[in-house]
């Protein structure tokens, strides 16, 4: 345990270094709060604070910048003013949380080593190679920055809020980074192998961080290419940029499907588009909008998904869109309404149950997937034989059954060649009015069945199949998903629709 | 019967029902699995006294070919006895394929035999690959079903993954069923 440092000395000689008040309360075992208002917080610690000279903005500019921190608290206040202000802030007005994310520039990584050596070296008693000998000036300037932001913004920090960015720099940060070669080269190797990844900077923040503590620095060595303390800066931090990026939202609803021409993603074969529009695209085009999203910041999800040539008709496939960099978090039920009215009249696609969800909830849409049983209609046809009451009869299964599935060879250049299990629940057959050779057929199935394969068989490689069970040949015309049995999202009853 | 009759109020309302879909195949045939997905492509090949062994390729779309005996071979007049996918250094009913990529598949050439079947008098017939690629599956129901040999598509031998750089060479050897059909008559 090193010896309790007095203050007011220790303070005294910071400001003889030209350290600014923020930095030195940030030596003395400040809480955050503290930084609120600095000065009178050293005063009331009995520090003989330096004669005002950041209140005004004239002396502030003749006088010079912390030799650690490069006076980056001194600018918050006015780049609060400057996001408050920003144009890019406008269109986010709807969003009442917010965090912050700013990048300081690596050198004041190196300024508080520089402080942290000196220390060790003037106050051996102190301080030691292990602990921090300060608040590290990002924890202080987080804290005070969101604290004012709050205020400021009338927002509140939330990590899924609206994104500030704030970047800093430092005009002759690389000539004095570039140092570090010659202080520790022994540090720097791993960082120079990785320089064709990272061209622009010198040094990470992480790797300074994880190579460069006093424990395996010689400080003779350092003093020789750089001074201890740090010297003056010649300017201040500059801010370079603010930019804004609106929370990450998720949408949920259930999608009908009414046309046998509709490929549910846009379906490309190399650079060709083979077919016009797509479910997802005449969703995307009518929500995106009123998130200010382009539909491109749009990811679709849903559970499972139906070939291009078959309807999803009942209470739909749940489907759910990421927004991200929206401008809203909320969807109140009458925009909601309104949506799905303009989707609806695409007249091949139609949405309900539109919400907003958790990202937690997505799992559902995903185990929807793979665990839950689909309701299908399919269309078959006997050819050139006439349906029999045999037939149906033997197709009226009410007993589940198992079939083994081979991967279909119109999708084995995407996926693995395995035989699947897969179960059949039920199995019921009709006849169609005046065309004895069509079967209409109900089926319900585990998820991940290939119904069509399941009709035909694909040359046996469905077995036991449709055709298998009345040892016929019988093939599928056409195919409507009736239900996914999936409750998510939860039903929403609209007034007035 | 009347009971198994479809009843169209099981519908929602402005859902065309499902049977509509058949409109379009009342004064036509509803074309087949193989006419639906794939394109058929032939490969001519002969025995050294010019009997046909002709194969048939069911060319997928997305470079999947299907291999069988196109129905013109001379098996099919002789009688087939016995198809054996150990042809001798090498048992193809052993091929294993891995991921989706399909690895482990044995390399294929177009004249890489695959299975041999023997007829009645005791004659054999290589079946070959036609196609340059990798081998992903074989049917070996086709054993103890050898009537299957000649229906197209129940009939298929070996399932081959083109490589894509191959595609054309492999279109080049074979012809299409246009091009046959007019050789033959």
């Amino acid at each position: 345990m090193s010896e309790r440092i007095d203050s007011k000395a220790f303070s005294e000689y910071l400001y003889d270094c030209g350290v600014c008040d923020y930095c030195v309360l940030r030596y003395l075992k400040p809480q955050y709060e503290e930084f609120w208002d600095v000065r009178s917080s050293l005063k009331k610690r009995g520090i003989k604070i330096a004669p005002e000279s950041d209140e005004s903005f004239e002396k502030k500019s003749k006088t010079n910048p912390c030799i650690i921190c490069y006076n980056v608290f001194h600018e918050i206040d006015e780049l609060i003013q400057k996001i408050k202000n920003h144009e890019g802030l406008k269109k986010y007005n709807q969003i009442n949380t917010f965090l912050s994310s700013f990048c300081l520039p690596v050198l004041l990584e190196l300024t508080q080593l520089q402080m942290w050596l000196t220390l060790l070296d003037k106050f051996p008693e102190n301080f030691d190679k292990e602990r921090l000998p300060d608040m590290p000036i990002k924890d202080a300037v987080k804290t005070l920055l969101n604290d004012k932001l709050e205020q400021e913004l009338d927002k509140t920090f939330d990590p899924d809020g609206l994104m500030i960015s704030i970047f800093f720099n430092i005009e002759n940060e690389n000539e004095i980074l570039s140092k570090l070669d010659m202080i520790a080269p022994e540090l720097m190797t791993d960082r120079n192998k990785q320089k064709k990844k990272y061209k622009t900077e010198v040094i990470s923040r992480n790797y300074f961080a994880k190579h460069f503590q006093p424990t395996n620095i010689d400080i003779k060595k350092f003093q020789e290419h750089l001074p201890l303390p740090p010297s003056i800066p010649s300017s201040s931090l500059q801010l370079t940029q603010i930019s804004f990026t609106g929370p990450t939202v998720f949408v949920a609803g259930r999608y009908n499907k009414f046309s046998r021409h509709l490929s549910q993603s846009p379906w490309f074969i190399g650079e060709k588009r083979m077919s016009e529009g797509s479910v997802q695209e005449s969703i995307t085009c009518h929500v995106a909008p009123y998130f200010d999203a382009l539909p491109s910041a749009v990811t679709f999800m849903s559970s499972g998904r139906e070939d291009v040539d078959v309807r999803c008709l009942g209470r739909g496939r749940p489907f759910a869109l990421e927004i991200t960099d929206a401008t809203k978090t909320t969807l109140d039920s009458s925009t909601a309404a309104d949506i799905e009215r303009k989707v609806c009249q695409s007249r091949v696609v139609s949405i309900r149950d539109l919400q907003i969800v958790k990202r937690d909830d997505l799992h559902h849409i995903k185990s929807g997937e793979e665990e839950k049983r689909k309701i299908y209609r399919a269309l078959c046809t006997l050819r050139d034989k006439n349906v029999t009451e045999d037939i149906l009869t033997k197709l009226d299964i009410s007993e589940p059954f198992e079939i083994q599935q081979w991967t279909p060879v119109r999708v084995l250049h995407r996926r693995t060649l395995i035989k699947r299990p897969r179960t059949i629940y039920k199995v019921k057959a009709f006849a169609v009015k005046d065309k004895p050779h069509l079967v209409v057929l109900d089926i319900i199935t585990q998820a991940g069945t290939y119904v069509k394969e399941l009709v035909h068989s694909e040359f046996s490689r469905t077995e036991p199949s449709i055709s298998s069970i009345i040892s016929m040949d019988i093939d599928i015309i056409a195919l409507d998903v009736m239900n996914i049995e999936l409750n998510f999202p939860p039903t929403v009853v609209r007034e007035n629709a | 019967m009347e009971k198994f009759y479809l009843n169209n109020d099981d519908y929602e309302e402005n859902v065309e029902s499902i049977v509509a879909a058949n409109r379009e195949y009342e004064d036509k045939p509803f074309p087949s699995v193989v006419d639906r997905y794939f394109t058929r492509y032939h490969y001519k090949r002969s025995s050294s006294n010019g009997d046909n062994e002709d194969h048939l390729v069911l060319f997928h779309s997305n470079k999947v070919c299907m291999i069988m005996l196109d129905k013109n071979h001379i098996a099919f007049t002789k009688g087939i006895v016995d198809i054996n996918f150990d042809v001798g250094n090498c048992d193809r009913s052993q091929n294993q394929v891995k991921g989706k990529h399909k690895k482990g598949g044995m390399n294929m050439q177009h004249n890489t035999c695959i299975a041999i079947i023997k007829c009645a008098d005791d004659s054999q017939y290589k079946i070959v690959s036609c196609v340059q690629g990798r081998l992903v599956e074989v049917n070996d129901r086709l054993k103890t079903n050898l009537s299957k040999l000649n229906e197209e598509g129940n009939g298929y031998v070996a399932v081959v993954l083109l490589k894509p750089d191959n595609y054309q060479k492999s279109i080049n050897i074979l012809i299409d069923d246009a091009a046959y059909n007019n050789i033959k008559s």
